[in-house]
């Protein structure tokens, strides 16, 4: 059951055209990385800031919430829209299974595309060299950040069908600028835990977060369980009507 | 008193939407056997039945399906089967496929077994491996009917089942839901268009404007519609004769000459039926053709809309 409900949602999610979008993005930073490295003058030592800054703007702030947005928002929005979910629901399946299963494939779908472009940033710009341990914090923040943002994002489409355009505005607007203003909206913000997580596994000074690694933790915990319980109790009142 | 062989019971449900009332205190229930809901659109059809599959909940009432209520009860798929009217189907996936991801699902023992009986009941073997992207609307149709039906249900319900079908996909379908109402499946399937109702459902549910307008034999409806005069064809050896003899009876409204018809209005339909051998006999006429001529499904609905 639990294995036909994934293999139908991953083949939802990356047979489409979706899928090919969020891989080119993810190209972005890795193509920045390699101007940077074969363009730049880097000098012999590797450059940690450089790394950082690259992965904070292109990967943290740009690739993973986007590429999380679309893969939880789609997960169950797309069949919510299409009318698609009526047939997952019309069988004796357990609503919080099916809120999980859609966390878990576009968690996944999200981490196999931004995982790897975090690590070759890292790597390329680094030339090899990574005394700091900045390539695993980079690695290990992004694939926290895959399953929090996309764990969200999955809960935030069974409460509105407006779950894209609300998710980019949390992003571009709420993370992007008020967290920077306010620093209590620190704790409502993924990004920062994201940061949290890499600072906490980095040695690199360049690499600074509003949040303790602990803080972080613990943050995304309760962010991925909260949206779990609130999927899955839209999901088991959900209703047909303009939605599907 | 509901009987023990009710497998849906609706009792007095409504189902508004702001100020919009989609269902109007309903009430009924439903055994096995084949039951066509019926109605104009926008007469609140596709609330009712999402009420019934749990898919809506109702405003006001109750609706109970096998037993327990429909609302929040995913378990009760374990016996139902629906078939939603969207046309929309996982466009990478053959029937079979489809199908067999339904029973899977259910959780089947058997899963490849249950999807090609399912497949095979709605004839649907020479396509069954093609991406239902590229299906036709009644092939889309017979594919969503056989996931629904994987697990074989005890209750099925319909929403618009022979929507794009063509005639003899149409016949195959309503020949297949046949032997499931006789094997005791309760089938409740929706339709805007009169003949297939007819044609396949033993009972009506007739909505209009969100209220049950009727339900039962539509033949019986419309024999218990007395403010609406019936009309009978008659053909026999002199019309003109047995007119003259019915036009003095005090349920005969109307008599009406044609070229070879006699068409008679009557305001009691019993009275009627029990007098006219008399009058054939005492005007000394044959009687060719005696046969009531509005109680097709067609009049009892424009009669039950139109009032």
């Amino acid at each position: 059951m639990t294995l036909t409900l994934l293999s139908l949602t991953a083949h939802q999610l990356l047979g489409r055209r979706r899928a090919i979008l969020i891989a080119l993005l993810a190209l972005i930073p890795v193509g920045v990385a390699l101007l940077i490295r074969f363009a730049g003058d880097l000098g012999s030592e590797p450059q940690y800031g450089t790394a950082a800054d690259t992965i904070g703007g292109f990967v943290f702030l740009l690739l993973l919430p986007i590429g999380a947005l679309v893969f939880g928002t789609s997960a169950l929005g797309s069949e919510v829209e299409d009318g698609t979910v009526v047939y997952l629901l019309a069988h004796p399946i357990a609503r919080w299974r099916v809120v999980v299963v859609k966390a878990v494939v576009a968690s996944g779908a999200t981490m196999l595309l931004t995982a790897p472009a975090s690590l070759l940033t890292a790597v390329i710009i680094l030339g090899g060299f990574d005394e700091e341990s900045l390539w695993w914090a980079a690695t290990v923040a992004t694939l926290v950040g895959s399953i929090v943002y996309s764990t969200l994002f999955v809960g935030l489409s069974t409460v509105t069908s407006r779950a894209l355009i609300i998710g980019l505005i949390y992003v571009f607007v709420w993370e992007a600028f008020i967290t920077n203003l306010f620093s209590g909206t620190r704790w409502v913000s993924v990004r920062e835990y994201v940061e949290g997580t890499a600072d906490a596994l980095t040695t690199a000074a360049p690499v600074t977060a509003k949040l303790e690694g602990q803080e972080a933790a613990i943050a995304s915990v309760v962010v991925v369980a909260a949206s779990l319980v609130v999927g899955t109790w839209f999901l088991t009142r959900f209703e047909i009507g303009e939605r599907a | 008193m509901v009987s023990e062989a009710a497998k849906v019971e609706v009792q007095n449900v409504s189902r508004w939407y702001g100020d919009v009332v989609a269902v109007n205190d309903i009430s009924f229930t439903l055994e096995p056997g084949i039951t066509g809901l019926l109605g104009p659109n926008g007469a609140g059809k596709s609330t009712m039945l999402h009420m019934i599959s749990g898919f809506l909940r109702p405003s006001v009432g109750v609706i109970s399906v096998l037993g327990a209520t429909s609302w929040r009860n995913p378990e009760m798929f374990r016996s139902v089967g629906l078939v939603p009217e969207r046309e929309s189907v996982y466009p990478f996936l053959g029937a079979r496929a489809f199908a067999e991801a339904s029973a899977r699902l259910h959780g089947l023992p058997d899963p490849e077994d249950a999807a090609g009986r399912a497949i095979a009941r709605v004839e649907l073997e020479d396509a069954q491996d093609r991406p239902m992207g590229g299906y036709s609307k009644g092939m889309r149709q017979r594919a969503k009917i056989a996931a629904a039906l994987v697990h074989d249900p005890e209750v099925l319900v319909l929403d618009e089942p022979f929507n794009g079908t063509d005639p003899r996909q149409r016949l195959q379908l309503m020949e297949m839901l046949r032997r499931m109402a006789s094997e005791g499946c309760t089938v409740l399937f929706s339709s805007h268009i009169l003949e297939e109702v007819e044609r396949l459902a033993e009972n009506v549910l007739v909505i209009v404007n969100g209220r049950l307008a009727a339900s039962g034999d539509f033949r019986q409806i419309r024999r218990l519609m007395t403010d609406r005069p019936h009309t009978f064809e008659l053909r026999t050896s002199d019309n003109r004769a047995l007119a003259a003899a019915l036009v003095g009876l005090p349920h005969v409204s109307a008599v009406e000459l044609t070229d070879s018809r006699l068409d008679v209005r009557t305001t009691d339909f019993g009275a009627f039926t029990a007098a006219i051998a008399g009058a054939v006999r005492d005007s000394g006429v044959t009687l060719q053709q005696l046969r009531p001529a509005d109680e097709s499904l067609e009049s009892v609905f424009s009669y039950l809309v139109g009032s």
